[in-house]
């Protein structure tokens, strides 16, 4: 099963999920597919087996063959190619490799070259498990082909969980495609439940089945039960806040390891997660 | 904001005809705009400001553009030059410049000079064309994204 872990929310708890859900699955991989700021690595011992670039494509304008006749700038949605009187300039940090400009060009004027975006991480952990991530270069607008990358280079295990970028942009839509099952790790707090509410419509787009994990549980606010119980999804564990945890965080070390309750916290949440298949 | 009191004197038509005259010029001189009045303050960013400003020398005259290039979410000082580019803009009077609108600017052969906020906008054009304002050549230390 492929287990997307997403948050909507930034700093709720899908780094700390998703280290301590892979350490106690004995039979999992996981993918960091925040490529902008990976952090999954920060909490795991690993060694890297294989680093590799990845490209994108950009265009590059013939001069003999360009008449200068603009099409390709109005075609750019991203404002990447822009059509003086005397030349045509590309940026290429700010393509996305859609392939418009190319198709627009009445000259074939356009071709596209490779340019090195980021790199993925292929590792194996202490315990022999795969652990891979990717890190997008400064500077470049999209890591989708990063990610999808990502994606294609451990989708052929049977077991993946992802721990996806925060938001629901580009990025986040490409991690969890392909997903059998998602799970949303938010936090009682407005912010919480009004990021976690366009994850959700994402998902539901997407019709992966999901539920939510509250993390950093206890406190007075009660609006993400009531979001929860109204928009019928399933709660799949909460976890407790405590300075303790915070601590061990800080620290790089996996909860798991430090305390009985959160790991019983992670038993439940895998039960739920994994129910109605045949392995855990 | 505008606690600055400036000795103002405002530009008549005759005025700026009397310096263009010496100057001989015949420029289009756009300036980042808060809003589309004359009397309103010149932007504190470039390309993610509202209007653009365009004084014409030949006319005397002003056109204010919106700037279609502020809701971008990138490339937003690639658009905005192609935009001063396309009418024709020979000079750019802005606080500051990104690397990209930077490089973009010079490409279409624009020159940048750099006013100081807060400043009115017919106050910056003054202090253009009596030749207060330092030329911008190099772009500012970070992109505003």
């Amino acid at each position: 099963m492929k287990i997307a872990i997403l948050s909507g929310k930034g700093g709720t708890g899908k780094t700390t999920l998703a280290t301590n859900l892979f350490t106690y699955l004995e039979d999992y991989a996981l993918i960091d597919t925040d490529i902008e700021e990976p952090n999954s690595h920060l909490f795991l011992d690993f060694t890297i087996q294989d680093k590799t670039p990845v490209y994108k494509d950009y265009p590059v304008v013939d001069p003999n063959r360009c008449t200068l006749c603009g099409k390709c700038g109005e075609h750019c949605n991203f404002n990447a190619i822009i059509v003086t009187a005397k030349k045509v300039i590309v940026s290429e940090d700010l393509c996305h490799s859609c392939g418009f400009c190319k198709a627009v060009c009445p000259e074939k004027a356009i071709t596209y070259a490779k340019k090195s975006i980021g790199d993925i991480y292929h590792t194996k952990t202490s315990s022999e498990k795969d652990f891979s991530y990717g890190l997008l270069n400064t500077g470049e607008v999209s890591g989708v082909v990063l990610v999808e990358t990502l994606k294609s280079e451990t989708f052929a295990m049977p077991n993946v969980l992802i721990d996806c970028p925060p938001g629901a942009a580009c990025t986040t839509a490409a991690s969890i495609e392909g997903a059998d099952k998602a799970i949303i790790v938010s936090e009682p707090t407005p912010f919480g439940v009004s990021d976690m509410d366009i994850v959700v419509e994402l998902l539901n787009n997407a019709g992966i089945d999901f539920g939510v994990v509250i993390n950093k549980a206890g406190s007075a606010d009660t609006e993400i039960y009531d979001y929860l119980e109204k928009n019928h999804i399933p709660l799949y564990g909460e976890i407790l806040y405590k300075a303790s945890r915070a601590r061990h965080y800080s620290k790089g070390e996996l909860l798991i390891y430090h305390d009985e309750a959160f790991k019983e916290n992670i038993k439940t949440i895998a039960a739920h997660v994994l129910e109605g298949e045949h392995h855990a | 904001m505008g606690a600055q009191i400036m000795e103002c004197v405002p530009i008549t038509e005759m005025e700026v005809e009397i310096i263009i005259n010496q100057r001989s010029g015949n420029l289009k001189i756009a300036i980042c705009a808060d809003s589309n009045i004359l009397d309103g303050m010149g932007s504190k960013r470039y390309a993610r400001s509202d209007y653009f400003a365009i004084y014409d020398e030949k006319t005397l005259q002003f056109t204010f553009i919106k700037n279609e290039a502020k809701k971008e979410s990138s490339g937003a000082g690639n658009k905005a030059t192609k935009i001063l580019g396309d009418h024709g803009v020979h000079v750019l009077l802005a606080p500051k410049v990104g690397p990209k609108a930077f490089d973009m600017l010079k490409a279409f052969d624009i020159e940048v000079y750099q006013y100081e906020t807060p400043a009115k906008i017919k106050d910056i054009l003054d202090g253009y064309i009596k030749g207060r304002f330092p030329e911008i050549t190099q772009a500012s230390a970070q992109g505003h994204q």
